[in-house]
């Protein structure tokens, strides 16, 4: 598709829907704007001008596996998968993100990780295969000195690196990654807790506590554990789900990816699409989601920003007086999941199961 | 997806599921007992309440209807339209049930590595050529030309499929851009249709990729994903394609020309394209006539380029090259012959890539006859002028070398359908004088680039022996060279 129909143009008119109506209307007009793995893969495939044969040889995929994806339907089943077709088509760490985070739903290229970084330092110099990065990661040591450096100026750093040896010496200092995604943590605590607050005792709910209480899978529960403990960030889908159950809207939610390392959410997935024209509805329509959520969380704020943020929401609501429709809402999540259901039971399907 | 209640159409099974989409999905097809004829099935499925997509559907099957009956698409044999429940047991999918022919994808073929000879990519563009032709009498635009939707029959005939996105050449459909980026025209990519020289664009790009061993113009096996979206990009943007490699030259000019950025430059239509990749029936010559020919062209050449001389316009022959050499008197005069190489430069500027037609003035008031036959003797022809542009470089080039009448390589002798161009390019830019071409006196069968003080320079119909009305030293013609310089 060209770029008249632009992600930027989508996402304006999926804010501007009224209702549902005009979100249905605007998916089925733009029908072949919404990303596909099997439409993209076929046209990665199809204008590197690659067979099967060759692709599988560069990648290291069976040819039946690309096949499959062409002809039948499936995507990758894991992020490595995505990362081989990265090195086999010549991509740089850019567009590798791309591919990792729009069609893999995986965390962007992490620099602060010694196999991402292998794989951004061969991507960013061109030529090289995927196993070579595997190579390369074996050859750093395992244990190294504790890096303080913050992930932008670890990929700054590694923008820099020529050689292989300057690659060894900045991973051999990058060894042991401390503070992994340490932004992401402290933003995901902070909403666990405001959402866990007892208004009245000002006492906040464990995780596994909130998480009964809200009926939350266990599933959850997990992925929150692996990421407050060892920084490892869930998929997309999770993430967002994550977040709508947390009381995020649109801002919030972008932030929470944004932090992740992933794009904000992305007119042309057509679930992402339906979130946008759905969470803008829920902002004009009911504020009091905003506020009360900015209200919970300036009692369990954890930095003075973050408290700075919630008092500009509210006085904001205060001054203009804000009026809620009528109707009454339970919660953001629940309302998304009617959409949702409604809209693009399909597509929406493993989201649906999170929320 | 729901399963389909089954035999089909009273005899058909399900057979291999072969390709699964967001919301097409293709079966092979079965007679129980017996292989049967190839054949798939093809599944649409549109969520109830959407009308205006089912209509869609099957108005793309409607075309591909029409469109087969010249053979041109891929052939329809039975349909159907289903209603699926959904999980609460009320309808919730249309379901468009086609029974087709099973062609090989041209995509698919591509991602199997085949490779495709000459012929075979001559005759699949001569087969889409014919297609679009009569697409154009239905005034139809199938606006997304690509591998994807090519198939080839078990017959071997080249066929279109998936009408999805095709319009009305006149219809208000064509202000929105459709299609694929890497098969797009730059101008649909602009939002400014040209209805069907979108198409030959697309196919152009196409018939490239075939020729270039499966890859996109400007990019090979060793392009990075950024260099191919950049080239991509590039062309969307205007930029002209290289030359491709390709022995014929006929079928290399007629790619290059559908793959011009600029819709006035490229075929005006698909019957034009198609003439020019269908060999011209050219009269049999006996083979002794051949000899003859070829003896007197060599030995005019020899004259020729021993004396290069202007001829006295007396004594020019319209039968015998020789004798009008040898009838030169004029000898102190000379010849004034204006090379010049225009170059049509490619994107990246580098000299490799060029298409250099390269014209010279010679200033010999021959005949008509004689002149093609001097040019042909070295490599060259007499020049064809298909475009404002190349009309620019010619007489810009003869008034600098002060010329008034020329001979251009067109004629109309064998035709009844008016004047061909010596190269068998389409003959569809002109710049007649007012009341030109006339045949004034029923023999006036050659084309003359001529000037006058009131039309500046514009072209008239004369006879063989036109030049003899001008000026020594100021009637002649232009050669034109292709490629390397003779």
């Amino acid at each position: 598709m060209t770029d008249s129909f632009s992600t930027v143009r989508l996402r304006d008119e999926a804010e501007r829907a009224e209702d549902l109506e005009d979100l249905r209307a605007l998916l089925a007009r733009c029908e072949q704007v919404y990303t596909s793995w099997q439409r993209e893969f076929s046209r990665l495939l199809d204008e590197s001008g690659l067979s099967y044969t060759a692709l599988a040889a560069r990648s290291g995929l069976s040819r039946g596996t690309l096949r499959r994806w062409c002809r039948g339907g499936g995507a990758p089943r894991c992020r490595s998968e995505y990362l081989r077709l990265a090195f086999a088509f010549g991509m740089t760490p850019a567009e590798t993100d791309v591919l990792l985070t729009r069609y893999g739903g995986y965390p962007g290229l992490y620099p602060r990780d010694r196999f991402d970084a292998a794989c951004l330092f061969l991507l960013q110099r061109g030529g090289a295969r995927y196993e070579d990065a595997e190579a390369l990661f074996s050859l750093c040591e395992r244990d190294g000195e504790p890096i303080a450096d913050r992930t932008a100026s670890a990929a700054a750093a590694l923008r820099t690196v020529a050689t292989q040896e300057e690659f060894l010496a900045f991973a051999r200092r990058s060894g042991v990654i401390s503070g992994a995604h340490e932004p992401l943590r402290a933003f995901v605590e902070a909403r666990l807790h405001a959402s866990g607050l007892d208004p009245v005792t000002g006492e906040s709910l464990s995780v596994h506590a909130l998480f009964s209480y809200e009926r939350i899978p266990a599933r959850f529960e997990k992925d929150v554990s692996l990421m407050l403990t060892r920084g490892v960030v869930p998929r997309r889908e999770r993430l967002i789900a994550l977040g709508l159950r947390l009381g995020l809207l649109t801002d919030g939610l972008n932030e929470l990816l944004a932090l992740a390392g992933m794009e904000p959410l992305c007119a042309k997935n057509r679930v992402e699409c339906i979130l946008i024209g759905a969470l803008q509805q829920l902002e004009l329509l009911h504020p009091e989601l905003s506020l009360d959520s900015a209200a919970k969380l300036l009692g369990a704020a954890n930095s003075p920003e973050l408290s700075d943020q919630c008092r500009a929401l509210l006085s904001e609501c205060a001054a203009r007086e804000y009026k809620s429709a009528p109707e009454e809402i339970g919660s953001a999540a629940e309302y998304l999941r009617g959409v949702l259901r409604d809209l693009a039971p399909e597509e929406a399907g493993e989201l649906l199961g999170f929320l | 997806m729901e399963r389909l209640p089954e035999p089909l159409w009273g005899r058909w099974y399900l057979g291999e599921q072969l390709y699964a989409g967001e919301s097409t999905e293709v079966y092979a097809l079965t007679l129980r007992g017996s292989p049967g004829r190839a054949c798939v099935l093809k599944r649409i499925r549109v969520p109830c309440g959407r009308a205006d997509e089912l209509a869609r559907v099957w108005d793309s099957v409607r075309v591909q209807e029409r469109m087969s009956d010249c053979g041109g698409a891929v052939a329809i044999y039975d349909e159907e339209q289903l209603e699926s429940p959904g999980a609460d047991g009320t309808p919730a999918f249309w379901e468009v049930l086609l029974r087709m022919e099973r062609p090989d994808c041209l995509a698919e073929l591509l991602r199997e590595g085949t490779q495709f000879s000459e012929e075979e990519i001559l005759r699949l563009a001569r087969d889409l050529l014919e297609t679009l032709v009569f697409a154009r009498q239905l005034n139809l635009v199938h606006r997304d030309i690509k591998p994807a939707n090519i198939y080839r029959a078990p017959s071997g005939r080249w066929k279109l499929g998936d009408f999805g996105v095709c319009a009305r050449a006149d219809g208000p459909a064509l202000a929105s851009a459709a299609g694929t980026a890497a098969y797009m025209a730059p101008e649909a990519a602009a939002g400014r249709s040209s209805g069907a020289q979108e198409d030959l664009y697309s196919l152009g790009v196409v018939l490239y990729q075939l020729l270039n061993g499966g890859f996109l113009p400007m990019t090979g096996a060793d392009s990075t994903y950024a260099e191919t979206q950049n080239s991509i990009a590039a062309r969307l943007r205007g930029a002209r394609v290289p030359p491709v490699r390709c022995r014929s030259r006929q079928l290399r000019r007629a790619v290059l020309r559908a793959c011009n950025p600029n819709p006035a430059r490229r075929y005006s239509g698909a019957a034009q394209m198609l003439a020019d990749l269908t060999p011209r029936s050219r009269p049999a010559l006996l083979p002794a006539c051949a000899c003859l020919l070829a003896l007197a062209a060599g030995f005019a050449a020899a004259r020729l380029s021993a004396r290069p001389r202007q001829l006295s316009p007396d004594a020019v022959s319209t039968a015998a090259p020789a004798a009008a050499a040898h009838s030169a008197e004029s000898a102190s005069q000379s010849s004034s012959a204006v090379p010049a190489a225009v170059t049509e430069r490619t994107e990246d500027g580098s000299g490799e890539t060029d298409v250099v037609h390269r014209y010279e003035v010679i200033l010999q008031p021959l005949s008509w006859l004689d002149a093609k036959l001097w040019c042909e003797t070295r490599g060259g022809h007499l020049a064809t002028i298909t475009s404002a542009e190349e009309s620019a470089q010619v007489t810009e080039l003869l008034t600098s070398a002060g010329a008034q009448a020329v001979w251009l390589g067109a004629d109309n002798r064998n035709t009844a359908n008016g004047f061909t161009w010596v190269t068998g390019e389409a003959f569809r830019y002109a710049e007649w004088g007012p009341g030109e071409p006339n045949n004034d006196g029923g023999t006036e069968y050659y084309l003359m680039l001529a000037h006058s003080q009131d039309e500046g320079w514009v072209w008239n119909d004369s006879r063989n022996d036109g030049l003899a009305m001008f000026p020594t030293g100021t009637g002649g013609f232009v050669c034109e060279w292709e490629g390397d310089a003779p």
